[in-house]
């Protein structure tokens, strides 16, 4: 009777930490579209990382071509074949992420903080419209990568926030490094930076689940 | 009523208990201080140290203009010494005039550079002091600056070389 209960006692150990080993596994295998769209903004798997100075929030988000093609989609579902004819269309040039800066604390727009001038505001617009460009870079091993694709997202002030789509020479080094996107604020007076997109959490990316 | 060595034994273990429990809700109740010396982690600020390094490229390409500014004063007046020259006395003159004008606009932009690099680094300093103390839970954490505002503390509750670790993981990101 005795060894039965140490049996039973052992057993119920291991399953809980067989329960427990599951709980860590750190990432998919494979997620449906939305999904992984989603997994890659959460903050907590390391690839979607914000600042906040002075109430403002800035954000950089680090995109695989994944899933530049899944957004472009929009489909709650992708054939092998057409990820892979769309992922071979979109090359391997570039590398993408997404920046965005919000107000913290109120829902005006981040192009008015500080209450300012007609004349300041059109400053604004023109600089992220075009010169806002040259003010980002990336940090990859000894490597310094030029922003080479930019885009100004306009919501003209229908949301407390502007977004930038980014694409970032790819560096030669073939190997997974960490990641350091900077960016020299010219507009709020917060100074460089800097964005780090470890290399393990990219390791980690699951991949898209096709069909 | 006989007291036996059991009763004496369930007492002594209940004041122990009570003493334990009042030391551990002493200790959750006692407010967390601590200290940190402002001007170490100011120039430990990693951000710091690049914008000097910033600030003195623009400085040494400011006074790069100034002093070819300066060698053509310098020649010309070398040249008047010689010969005397109404045209080049008047140019002389005015690259006086320029040099001055220049040097008070060079020095201008220099403050005014530092003083938006000053205000960068506090920008972000403040708020990386600020993710620190919420994330260590502090009560209470002072800024020593040497100019008297703290006149004592134990090194035990010095938090110096945590928050240096602590601004700098978070300027680069992490």
């Amino acid at each position: 009777m005795k060894e039965n209960k140490s049996i039973w006692f052992l057993g119920g150990i291991f399953f809980l930490l067989v329960l427990m080993i599951c709980g860590c596994s750190k990432s998919p295998q494979s997620l449906k579209p939305k999904n992984y769209i989603n997994w890659l903004r959460k903050p907590e798997n390391g690839l979607n990382k914000t600042k906040t100075i002075n109430d403002l929030a800035f954000t950089m988000c680090y995109r695989t071509n994944e899933d530049v093609v899944v957004l472009n989609n929009k489909r709650e579902e992708i054939t092998k074949q057409l990820l892979e004819q769309e992922l071979n269309d979109l090359g391997n040039e570039l590398q993408y992420a997404t920046f965005k800066i919000a107000r913290d604390n109120s829902n005006q727009s981040v192009l008015q903080v500080g209450n300012v001038s007609g004349d300041v505001y059109t400053k604004r617009i023109a600089y992220m419209s075009f010169d806002m460009q040259n003010d980002f870079y990336l940090i990859e091993g000894n490597d310094t990568l030029d922003c080479q694709l930019f885009h100004f997202v306009r919501n003209y002030e229908l949301a407390p926030y502007v977004e930038f789509s980014l694409g970032f020479e790819n560096s030669k080094n073939k190997i997974i490094q960490d990641k350091t996107f900077v960016y020299e604020d010219k507009l709020f007076n917060t100074g460089i930076l800097k964005f780090t997109i470890d290399s393990k959490d990219i390791k980690q990316i699951p991949s898209v689940q096709v069909y | 009523m006989k007291f036996s060595n059991n009763h004496l034994m369930i007492v002594l273990i209940t004041l122990v208990s009570i003493t334990m429990v009042g030391t551990i809700l002493s200790y959750l109740n006692t407010p967390k201080i601590g200290y940190v010396q402002i001007n170490e982690v100011y120039n430990e600020f990693r951000l710091k140290k690049e914008l000097e390094g910033k600030l003195s490229t623009v400085q040494i390409a400011r006074k790069g203009i100034l002093d070819s500014l300066g060698m053509k004063i310098e020649m010309l007046s070398r040249e008047l010494t010689t010969k005397k020259d109404v045209s080049k006395r008047s140019k002389l003159d005015n690259l006086k005039h320029e040099y001055l004008l220049k040097e008070q606009k060079l020095a201008e932009d220099n403050e005014l550079l530092t003083g938006q690099y000053q205000e960068q680094i506090w920008n972000q300093l403040n708020q990386y002091t600020k993710e620190y103390s919420n994330k260590h839970d502090y009560d209470l954490l002072l800024g020593a600056n040497g100019s008297g505002t703290l006149l004592g503390a134990k090194e035990t509750i010095d938090a110096t070389e945590d928050l240096i670790k602590f601004v700098n993981n978070r300027y680069e990101g992490k």
